[in-house]
C-alpha cells in the first residue's frame, strides 16, 4: 500500500527549521558585530579620551604606596569644540561638583569650573582628605589671577599655580604625590623635573 | 509504525550536530577571533582614509579614530607602563627563552626586534605609506611658521600608532643585543608575497641595503645613554610648499620613499646625500640633537622610514613629508618639539 506522506510532515519541515535556525543565529552575530562597530564610530571621542586618562591616573595613585611619588607622561588628545582641563576637589572643599559631594575626586571636565564638571566631565573618586591639582607657572608680574596661589621652589623663585591643568594636544608629564590624608598633582615641562632652572618652567 | 511527532534518530542527529556547530562557531568568534581589534583597526584604516578624501574645509568633521596601541613584552610579569590602560591593549607578547645560533643572539632580542618591525610597518602601512595628506586642513594663515630658508611651514602633526613596553623581568642585557636596523635590513616580512624585507617594503622596494658610509656613520656618532623600556612607533606629517630637492632629497629619488638615519651629521638618505640643516627633514627628525632613540643602547642609531613628495590624495595638490619612527616615550619635551598636535586617542 503506498505510503501517503502527511502535509507539513518529514524532512522538508525538518530542514527548514534547521537552515532557518542557523540563519538566525548567524543574523544575530553579525547585527552584535554590526552593533559594536556603529558604538565605536559614533562615540564622543573627547569623552572616551578623557576617560581613558582619568582611569590611568586613578590606576597610578592607587598603585602608589603613602609616602612615594611618581611623574607620569600622558598623552592629551585633540580637542575640537572644548578646552579639557584636569581638576581636582577635597571632599570638604567648597565650590566643588555634585558629583564629589561624598568623596574626593580629579576630574577631566570639559572647563575649568564645577559647572562644567558636573555637565560633561569624568571624575574619580579617592579616600582622602585634600586633593591639589595644579600647574606651577610663572606670570608676568603686573598680573594678578584670582584663585592662583604663590609658592616658592627650591629655585628660590616666586611661582603661581594655577588651580587646574589644561589637557594639551600632545604629552604632558604630571608629577603625582600621595600620602595618607592627601593626593597632589602637579604639571611640570619634562626638563623643569629633571633641572629646576626657571627657564624651564610652563607659562600660565 | 512512526507515532505523530516522532523524531528519527537521522533529524536528531542533525539537529546536535546544528548546536555543535553554532557553539564552536561561537567560541571561535568571542574568544579565538578578536572582533573588537579587528574593528579598532578597520574603523582606524576608514577614518584615515575618510580624513585624507576630506575637503579641508570640513576636516574637523573627520577626525582620526586610531587608538594608539599598547604591546607588553615580558616573561611572565604584567607592564606597570601600562596600569590603568584598557583600551587597545594587546595581549602580553611572551619572550622566548634561549638562544638563537643563527642569528647569535637571544631569542627574546629576535623576538622584540620582531615586535617593534611589525608595529612600525602596520603603522606605515595604515597611514597609506606616507603619501595620504592627512593633516593639510591645519592651515594657520599668517601664524604659519616661516623657517630660515624661507619655507612655508606649517605646525607638525603626529599620531602615535603604538607603545611598546618591556616588562621589568626583562634582562636588561637583552636591551642591549636589540639592532632594529640591521633586522629591518635582513629580515623579510612574513607573508610577504614577494619575500620583500622591511626595508624594501618600506621604500617600495627600491632600497635593499644601508650603503657602508651610512652604517660607519651611525656607530661614529653613537652616544652612550640608559635604554628605555618603553617607546613609541611614531607617524608625523608635515606640509610645505617646498620641493623635494628642498626638503632634502637628491634630484635622482625625488617624491619616493626612503629610509634614513638620525644621526649628528644630518646624514641623509641612503648615507649618499647631504641634509642642510636648515631643511624640512632635519627639523622634523631632530637631527643634531640625537633625541630620537628605540631600545638600543645608544643614541642617534635610529631607522626612520619616510617620504616626501607630493601627497596623492586630495584634490588641491600638496608637498610635504611623512616620517616614521620609533621614540623613546619618556622624552616628551623634546617630542612635543616636534609633535605640536597628537592626533588619534590614548
Amino acid at each position: 500500500m503506498k505510503k501517503i506522506n502527511k502535509k507539513g510532515e518529514g524532512d522538508t519541515l525538518m530542514n527548514n527549521v534547521l537552515g532557518t535556525a542557523l540563519a538566525i543565529a548567524a543574523t544575530v552575530i553579525i547585527i552584535i558585530w554590526l552593533w559594536w562597530t556603529i558604538t565605536d564610530i559614533t562615540k564622543d571621542t573627547e569623552l572616551e579620551a578623557a576617560q581613558s586618562i582619568a582611569d590611568k591616573i586613578k590606576a597610578r595613585i592607587n598603585a602608589l604606596e603613602n609616602g612615594q611619588s611618581l611623574n607620569l607622561t600622558i598623552q592629551g588628545f585633540n580637542q575640537k569644540d572644548l578646552n579639557w582641563y584636569l581638576l581636582g576637589w577635597g571632599k570638604n572643599q567648597d565650590g566643588r561638583p555634585d558629583k564629589c559631594f561624598f568623596e574626593s575626586c580629579i576630574c577631566i571636565c570639559g572647563g575649568t569650573n564645577a559647572e562644567a564638571c558636573q555637565n560633561k566631565g569624568i571624575c574619580r573618586f579617592f579616600e582622602v582628605n585634600e586633593i591639589e591639582v595644579g600647574k606651577p607657572c610663572l606670570i608676568e608680574q603686573n598680573m594678578y589671577n584670582e584663585g592662583l596661589y604663590e609658592f616658592t621652589d627650591q629655585s628660590g623663585i616666586q611661582k603661581i599655580i594655577a588651580p587646574n591643568i589644561d589637557i594639551p594636544e600632545n604629552l604632558f608629564v604630571i608629577q603625582i604625590t600621595k600620602n595618607q590624608t592627601f593626593i597632589q598633582l602637579l604639571r611640570y615641562k619634562q626638563s623643569y623635573l629633571r633641572r629646576e632652572v626657571i627657564s624651564d618652567a610652563l607659562l600660565c | 509504525m512512526h507515532k505523530r511527532g516522532e523524531l528519527t534518530s537521522g533529524q536528531i542527529a542533525k539537529i546536535v550536530l546544528a548546536i555543535a556547530g553554532f557553539v564552536i562557531a561561537l567560541f571561535f568568534l568571542f574568544f579565538i577571533l578578536d572582533l573588537k581589534d579587528f574593528s579598532s583597526d578597520e574603523i582606524c584604516r576608514l577614518s584615515i582614509l575618510t580624513r585624507a578624501t576630506t575637503p579641508d574645509e570640513v576636516e574637523r568633521y573627520a577626525p582620526i579614530k586610531c587608538t594608539t596601541k599598547k604591546i607588553c613584552l615580558t616573561e611572565g610579569e604584567d607592564c606597570d607602563q601600562f596600569i590603568g590602560e584598557t583600551k587597545n591593549l594587546a595581549d602580553p607578547i611572551d619572550l622566548p627563552r634561549g638562544q638563537d645560533e643563527k642569528r647569535g643572539k637571544s631569542n627574546a632580542a629576535v623576538k622584540i626586534e620582531e615586535t617593534v618591525a611589525k608595529s612600525m610597518l602596520d603603522c606605515w602601512k595604515m597611514m597609506g605609506e606616507g603619501k595620504m595628506d592627512l593633516f593639510g586642513g591645519s592651515d594657520m594663515g599668517p601664524l604659519n611658521l616661516i623657517d630660515a630658508n624661507h619655507l612655508i611651514r606649517k605646525e607638525t602633526s603626529c599620531i602615535i600608532c603604538s607603545r611598546l613596553a618591556i616588562a621589568d623581568d626583562v634582562d636588561p642585557e637583552i636591551l642591549k643585543e636589540i639592532d632594529l636596523n640591521n633586522y629591518l635590513e635582513k629580515e623579510k616580512v612574513p607573508n610577504s608575497e614577494d619575500g620583500h624585507t622591511y626595508i624594501e617594503e618600506f621604500t617600495d622596494r627600491q632600497v635593499r641595503a644601508y650603503p657602508r658610509d651610512f652604517e660607519a656613520d651611525l656607530e661614529e656618532n653613537a652616544t652612550t645613554y640608559t635604554p628605555t623600556r618603553e617607546i613609541a612607533v611614531l607617524f608625523m606629517q608635515i606640509n610645505t610648499e617646498a620641493t623635494a630637492t628642498e626638503a632634502g632629497l637628491s634630484t635622482g629619488l625625488k617624491s619616493a620613499a626612503f629610509v634614513f638615519g638620525t644621526t649628528t651629521k644630518g646624514l641623509g638618505p641612503l648615507g649618499v646625500l647631504s641634509i642642510k640643516p636648515a631643511s624640512i627633514l632635519s627639523s622634523i627628525v631632530g637631527v643634531g640633537t640625537g633625541l630620537i632613540a628605540g631600545f638600543q643602547t645608544y643614541e642617534s642609531r635610529n631607522i626612520a622610514a619616510g617620504y616626501c613628495g607630493e601627497f596623492t590624495s586630495t584634490e588641491q595638490k600638496r608637498n610635504g613629508c611623512s616620517v616614521l619612527t620609533t621614540f623613546d616615550y619618556n622624552q616628551v619635551d623634546k617630542i612635543n618639539d616636534y609633535c605640536w598636535i597628537l592626533e588619534g586617542y590614548p
